[in-house]
């Protein structure tokens, strides 16, 4: 599952929206953090309604759903009893850009551990792509045409940092440990960590504008 | 030129701020505007200051104030 944000709040409104908790957290950002940081709570947070709804039949409000992190990887618990839903049986990755926030759910036992990256496409510096991608990577970007160099490029960032996050490194890991072999229209069929094949699925978002969003799905270990 | 002066410049410039706002006990990841952003900084710090430093160092580095020393410790001047 997954869901986009792009509402933009007004500061009273967004105290409704948050814990206590969380609302200490989003007041002490930095002011041109905090619309990005709001938008990738909100996705997930309408996300967790939306799956507690479906799994228990309550309807929980957006303030029973907190979202904290736990290292590298956002987990959440809900203020009032949430049913059949457990925390410990999902797994949650949220990412946001300045416009739009995204988050991704699993069911762990079912679907194993998840990652989600949207960024804008844009381009990238020669410099940047030797330091983030492999020889093969780079070597894949440039049989493709011109004009889709720069959406290629921001897909293997995408799918590389999606990856770490169901892995729960984050960047952490630099990305050039993640090979990926992908076709010349973006679809991976291979995925190595530290030389090693990998199991992953993915799906590539339908995003408006030149937004590139992916999920990746990794199993747990 | 300081060091400081030096490291505030060198992250203006990469991250297209204005010097004003990059203060010593800025966070770096409060200047990046998203994870690309962050890593091409960090990625840069060892050519720009032509040093050997481990991605995982560079890492946890949080402020420019960690950086200023931190380069410093690996005999940047």
């Amino acid at each position: 599952m997954f869901e986009i944000w792009n509402k933009t709040l007004s500061r009273t409104e967004v105290s409704r929206y948050l814990s206590r908790e969380e609302y200490v957290v989003w007041e002490n950002l930095p002011l041109q953090k905090q619309r990005s940081w709001l938008n990738g709570r909100l996705a997930a947070k309408r996300l967790l309604q939306k799956g507690i709804k479906q799994a228990s039949g309550k309807r929980l409000s957006f303030a029973e759903i907190e979202i904290t992190s736990a290292g590298k990887r956002p987990v959440f618990r809900c203020t009032r009893q949430g049913g059949d839903f457990h925390p410990g049986n999902h797994c949650l990755s949220i990412s946001h850009t300045k416009e739009s926030g995204i988050a991704a759910l699993s069911f762990i036992p079912d679907e194993g551990l998840v990652g989600i990256d949207m960024e804008n496409e844009r381009q990238f510096t020669a410099a940047f792509l030797e330091a983030f991608l492999t020889k093969n990577e780079r070597d894949s970007i440039f049989l493709c045409p011109p004009q889709s160099r720069d959406a290629y490029a921001t897909l293997y960032w995408c799918y590389k940092e999606a990856y770490l996050k169901a892995r729960g490194t984050g960047l952490r890991t630099h990305p050039q440990s993640i090979e990926i072999s992908m076709d010349k229209n973006g679809e991976p069929s291979e995925l190595r960590q530290d030389g090693r094949k990998t199991a992953f699925r993915s799906k590539r978002l339908a995003l408006p504008g030149r937004k590139i969003g992916v999920i990746v799905y990794a199993p747990i270990g | 030129m300081t060091l400081e002066e030096r490291t505030i410049s060198f992250i203006a410039t990469t991250l297209k701020k204005d010097p004003q706002v990059v203060g010593l006990d800025v966070k770096i990841e409060d200047l990046a505007e998203d994870s690309i952003e962050l890593f091409g900084l960090i990625s840069s710090f060892e050519k720009e200051f032509q040093l050997e430093a481990s991605y995982e160092d560079l890492l946890d580095i949080e402020t420019v104030g960690d950086i200023v020393a931190y380069l410093r410790q690996k005999g940047v001047e």
